[in-house]
């Protein structure tokens, strides 16, 4: 960690700046197993057999929102939640360096032995969270938080969870050199699959809800607070702002912030309608409407309310 | 390379419609793109403000090394370009502006062809097909080389596409465009990217036949050369696809 020493311990080469918290969308067993597997029998063998069981990818395609940005050449990333690699990967490629960031040791151990494979020597892991990893000020070009912000807020250290998300935003500004970005990629509160399927509680339609009723509701079926927020467009420029930013860009990545393949400037309608008349296949009915549709400004700017997720890029 | 890019298009205020248009930019990662390291285009399309569709297209890799597609993409469109120069064909490609090298990123700046992908199951490839063939023909007039091929056949030849499947086609109202330049020029064979239309698209093996007994006769009177049957030709185009895949492997 070029020196600093502010880790509490270090566990086969990973620094740690807090304990281990295990999260995934597999067991811990399976993942440790998964690790030893790649050390037995190599990453060739992974692949066929562990096969989409994990939330990593060997795509290189996760960080292209990048392009997006003026990022200098020798550019310096911290990867705040950076998960199995998804993004510190392809990014550690045209970066001087890439410090990735997770909770989970198993995650930065399997992100490690990744590195070593794709001989890439400029990756570091450590195992923290964004309140106490202790790096010095103004030491990054880029902080990537893809899909982190709606998380922060699941601890007890803050009277709420958008005290948290705040906090976390001034560490990130506090971290990132001046003109330094952050990136940040993250669901809509409003988005329309959220009117289908799960928010992140656990629950349906939590995001919807006001807080007060979100978080009743969240105890009384799960028997915990609901901690983690996220916003409208409107709701995320609010936020950030009051982090101290104030050069903020949204972008609708498509399909989602996972997987930017596309990455829509928010202000700009007759982009979206571009977007979708002319460059989105319309194979079926539905896809046929939907182009239908796009001719109208009007459905387009309320379509933005309730588009998955977005991207968002602040300049310091 | 945003600011990069903005500053390059500032001083080329000719590409713009408006010269101090504020721009924005839409950043695609074709589906199969990004799938393997070093393989595949990232694209940033120029929005002018007000403009209701992009003014230019940049071409760009994720990493340096995997910038030869750019160069030959865009070495490929200037032959392309001036093959049809001062002609109504010139509109059927994009043209190309600028290429950017300066030894750590490259990138290729082209104005943009405006138009939806060909719905390859269900719409008429007549429009194409017309388009293609025109063109063709305009290239056979030019060129004085022929190659004799098994058979005894002998055609032009003539700088094809070499990739215009219906994904490469864009469509807007009665104007017809190809793009994605990665293989243009490589192959000369006459008729190779009218088989590599009809053969992609999402269409019964009854339907492509008839299209070939209809295309294949006005192609070859085109380009002024007598073919008894295209059948006997099919095996040859199918050949030359593999050597291309191959090429590129």
């Amino acid at each position: 960690m070029d020196g600093n020493k502010d880790y509490k311990r270090t566990l086969e080469g990973i620094p740690f700046f807090s304990e281990d918290r295990y999260w995934g969308k597999a067991p811990r067993e399976e993942l440790e197993k998964a690790i030893k597997f790649i050390e037995e029998n190599g990453w060739d063998e992974f692949k066929v057999r562990y096969k989409n069981k994990f939330d990593q990818t060997f795509e290189e395609n996760r960080a292209d929102w990048r392009f997006v940005l003026s990022l200098p050449k020798d550019f310096s990333v911290l990867d705040a939640g950076a998960g199995m690699g998804r993004i510190s990967i392809p990014l550690a490629r045209v970066a001087k360096k890439v410090t990735a960031l997770d909770q989970s040791f198993l995650r930065m151990k399997f992100l490690k032995l990744r590195a070593q494979k794709e001989g890439l020597k400029n990756i570091e892991v450590c195992v923290g969270d964004i309140f106490d990893a202790a790096f010095p000020s103004e030491s990054f070009d880029l902080i990537v938080m893809n899909g982190l912000l709606e998380w922060v807020g699941a601890t007890e250290r803050f009277r709420d969870p958008r005290e948290a998300q705040i906090e976390s935003l001034r560490i990130a500004k506090k971290l990132l050199k001046k003109g330094g970005y952050l990136y940040i990629g993250i669901e809509n509160r409003f988005a329309l699959s959220y009117l289908r399927g799960r928010d992140h509680s656990g629950l349906y339609f939590t995001s919807y809800m006001p807080r007060l009723l979100a978080n009743a509701y969240s105890i009384l079926r799960l028997g915990r607070p609901y901690d983690t927020y996220t916003y409208s467009r409107r709701g995320y420029d609010k936020l950030i702002r009051e982090s101290g930013f104030e050069n903020i860009d949204f972008y609708l990545p498509y399909p989602g912030y996972n997987l930017p393949r596309i990455m829509i400037p928010y202000n700009n309608l007759n982009a979206l309608s571009y977007l979708i008349r002319y460059l989105m296949p319309s194979y079926n009915v539905k896809r046929k409407i939907v182009r239908f549709l796009a001719h109208s400004k009007l459905t387009l700017f309320i379509y933005r309310y309730f588009f998955f997720s977005f991207g968002i890029i602040v300049k310091k | 390379m945003i600011s990069l890019l903005t500053q390059l298009i500032r001083g080329h205020s000719d590409w713009l419609k408006t010269s101090h248009a504020s721009l924005s930019f839409i950043k695609i990662s074709t589906p199969a793109s990004g799938v393997e390291l070093g393989k595949g285009k990232v694209l940033l399309l120029v929005f002018e403000e007000g403009e209701s569709k992009p003014t230019l297209c940049v071409k760009t890799t994720r990493i340096y090394s995997a910038g030869g597609i750019i160069k030959k993409n865009y070495d490929n469109l200037k032959l392309l370009a001036k093959g049809v120069v001062g002609t109504k064909h010139a509109s059927m490609f994009a043209e190309p502006l600028y290429l950017y090298d300066d030894g750590s990123l490259i990138f290729c700046v082209e104005s943009v062809c405006p138009g939806a992908r060909f719905s390859s199951g269900n719409e008429d490839p007549g429009p194409v097909m017309e388009a293609y063939i025109a063109w063709q023909s305009h290239l056979a007039q030019k060129s004085k080389e022929f190659k004799t091929l098994e058979g005894g056949i002998k055609l032009p030849v003539i700088s094809q596409h070499g990739d215009m499947t219906p994904d490469n086609v864009l469509v807007f109202r009665d104007d017809i465009y190809l793009v994605d330049y990665d293989y243009a020029g490589e192959c000369t064979l006459a008729g190779f990217d009218l088989v590599n239309f009809l053969s992609k698209m999402e269409i019964s093996s009854e339907t492509r036949r008839a299209y070939y007994e209809k295309y294949f006769p006005h192609y070859f009177e085109s380009i002024g050369v007598k073919v008894e049957s295209y059948q006997s030709l099919l095996p040859l185009y199918h050949l030359e696809e593999v050597r291309r895949k191959d090429r590129n492997m």
